[in-house]
């Protein structure tokens, strides 16, 4: 279990947090880029002292300003992958992974044993001779996820873990490492600024917005009520800007969104607008809709995302114009025979979509 | 002819003036540090040179000085080690003053430095009382000499392993943190191996230096032959007396320093001077 209520300056940067991970759970902590998610990371794992505030692990108190209580990385029992896995380079694989194996992890045979174990596990024996740099990013990936690992923490940090893989290995490591995480004893404090990957990964969300904690609870409740336009985007609620054109029959609008039209209820004033559309109001088809649906788009199939992982639904990437995100049953999904590439018709009504001002 | 009704001529490029002067001044350079080391060696045959290497004067001096400079320069990485480790991980009161007494035996000239040890070190120096209270004369003593030569040569060895040590991938040092690696662990574990480069190099200036230290040395151990007369000396006093021997003894410690220069330049590329901007210490760019 991970515990913390912390407050801590960076120069003009305020960094105020409280969260709290159950142990054998994931929280996706998402947020821009200078939001603080990798200085909370640090103030975790004990490499920053925070201002003010608690850290504790499992049910053990690691920083306490109020009793001055500060128990350096080394002492935490947490298990830190940074984001570009920081990999010793002049060791070997195996080194690398055995690195943090002491006297306090039994006999050299036991050491030997649960290190060859964890090589094994992450697939790992093959390469345990050579270099970091004569890596992949997925394989180096794997060496820091091990490292961290062999060690048995009570709690697992990731910063951006997929952020130094390209598209392709990204699309690879995602599923591996959602099944690793989900069968992991630990708590896992999961950083990252892709709106895919919170969704892939996050049992439960939070979203860090300039410093503060915005919203955190279960993906459900994010995807129903997200708190912030910036957390809809986050949560794959499709987010379009644009501005009304004309009206239409019926009490509508067009509005001009980057790279279409769309018909949505006239918001009754002109000017530019925001459009909300939840993924589930999308239907997919295979051929031309007959229905009475006043947007269809057409376009392919990006990329099929389990949601919430291994369950009943799909979410499904498309690159029509604009580009959008469905979700529909996995029933229906194999119905259409839905896979990458697969040309379809996005369709949705006119009254599905929120009109909100710019 | 030009247009008339061009806009201005932007400006033409004259002759290649900069690269034509560089050149001219890089030949001069060479010249002017190339020509006596060829001198040198025109001057006396190989077999001769081997011949007089048996000397028991040249000997002795070889002797001294590998003696010498290799206390001198273990003297200097005992000391200069945890000094450039505190340098290039703490900051603390005093430490610009600390850095400008370390820098300091770089630009002083060396007959200063031994007339500053004889101040501090000499029978009427600073601490020649308490020296010399439990029985110990510095001055004029082959421990004098090595004295000397780490006065000398620790700042060649500190500068560079302080900026090998500050350029290791802070991240690599965390990363080592949170695998339960106390702070020694890290240091012995990942900081030396990834600044061992700029630490070899260090260790070769210091050992050139020590090896070729006359002025400090002179100054403050003297000049006595099989004691405190190093080569350098020797060289200096054949000079006057068998120039032959002269000769021989520089041949030698020529190919000394030359070895030194190959120690310093071979293997991976060093940081000696300045802080690096990016390291080795970093993963290759994930594929």
């Amino acid at each position: 279990m991970l515990a913390l209520d912390v407050r801590h300056r960076l120069g003009d940067f305020r960094l105020e947090a409280a969260l709290d991970v159950p142990p054998a759970s994931v929280l996706v902590l998402v947020g821009e880029n200078g939001s603080g998610k990798s200085t909370l990371l640090r103030i975790v794992a004990g490499l920053i002292e925070p201002d003010d505030g608690r850290v504790t692990i499992g049910t053990r108190r690691v920083s306490d300003r109020a009793t001055g209580l500060f128990v350096p990385a080394r002492d935490r029992g947490v298990g830190y992958v940074a984001q570009d896995y920081a990999l010793f380079p002049h060791l070997s694989v195996r080194d690398n992974v055995g690195f943090g194996l002491g006297p306090a992890h039994g006999s050299r045979a036991a050491r030997r044993a649960r290190l060859d174990e964890a090589l094994t596990r992450f697939d790992l024996r093959d390469l345990a001779g050579r270099r970091p740099s004569q890596l992949s990013g997925g394989q180096q990936q794997r060496v820091a996820l091990a490292r961290a690992l062999v060690l048995e923490p009570l709690v697992l940090l990731l910063d951006e873990p997929l952020a130094a893989l390209d598209l392709q290995t990204r699309r690879a490591v995602r599923g591996e490492l959602r099944r690793l995480l989900a069968g992991l004893p630990c708590a896992t404090l999961f950083v990252t600024h892709q709106p895919t990957e919170a969704l892939v990964f996050g049992e439960r969300i939070a979203v860090l917005e300039e410093g503060r904690v915005t919203q955190c609870g279960p993906r459900l409740e994010f995807l129903l009520h997200p708190r912030s336009t910036y957390a809809a985007e986050f949560l794959g609620v499709n987010l379009l800007e644009g501005d009304i054109v004309g009206p239409a029959d019926g009490g509508l609008a067009r509005v001009q969104v980057e790279g279409g039209t769309i018909t949505v209820p006239h918001p009754g004033r002109p000017g530019r607008v925001r459009l909300l559309l939840h993924p589930r109001e999308i239907t997919l088809s295979r051929e031309a809709p007959g229905g009475s649906a006043r947007n269809v788009l057409r376009g392919a199939v990006e990329e099929l995302i389990p949601e919430p992982p291994d369950g009943e639904r799909v979410r499904v990437l498309l690159s029509t114009r604009p580009p959008l995100t469905a979700e529909i049953t996995r029933e229906s999904s194999e119905l259409l025979g839905l896979s990458p590439g697969a040309a379809v018709h996005a369709s949705f009504k006119a009254t599905g979509v929120n009109v909100l001002p710019s | 002819m030009t247009d008339p009704h061009a806009p201005a001529a932007p400006s033409r490029p004259g002759p290649p003036l900069l690269p034509v002067v560089s050149a001219v001044a890089l030949g001069l350079l060479v010249l002017l540090l190339g020509l006596p080391v060829v001198g040198l060696l025109a001057r006396v045959p190989p077999p001769e040179i081997l011949r007089r290497a048996g000397d028991p004067g040249v000997l002795a001096a070889l002797r001294l000085s590998l003696l010498t400079t290799l206390a001198s320069t273990a003297l200097v990485a005992i000391l200069g080690l945890p000094a450039a480790y505190l340098l290039a991980t703490r900051e603390f009161r005093g430490k610009r003053a600390v850095e400008v007494m370390i820098d300091l035996p770089m630009v002083l000239p060396p007959t200063v430095a031994g007339f500053a040890l004889l101040m501090a070190f000499g029978r009427a120096g600073l601490a020649g009382g308490a020296l010399a209270s439990i029985g110990v004369s510095l001055p004029f003593t082959l421990p004098a000499v090595i004295v000397a030569q780490t006065f000398m040569a620790a700042p060649f060895f500190v500068t560079p392993a302080r900026a090998g040590i500050a350029g290791v991938d802070r991240r690599l040092i965390d990363a080592a943190a949170t695998l339960r690696a106390s702070e020694g662990a890290t240091l012995v574990r990942v900081i030396l191996p990834l600044a061992w480069p700029s630490i070899r190099a260090g260790l070769a200036l210091a050992a050139a230096r020590a090896l070729g230290e006359f002025g400090a040395t002179i100054t403050f151990a003297g000049n006595l032959p099989g004691t405190t007369q190093t080569m350098p000396l020797a060289v200096y006093v054949a000079l006057q007396s068998d120039i032959d021997r002269a000769f021989v003894l520089a041949i030698l410690l020529l190919f000394m320093s030359v070895a030194l220069l190959f120690a310093l330049r071979l293997g991976p590329a060093a940081t000696v001077f300045s802080l690096p901007h990016a390291r080795a210490g970093r993963p290759s760019p994930a594929r």
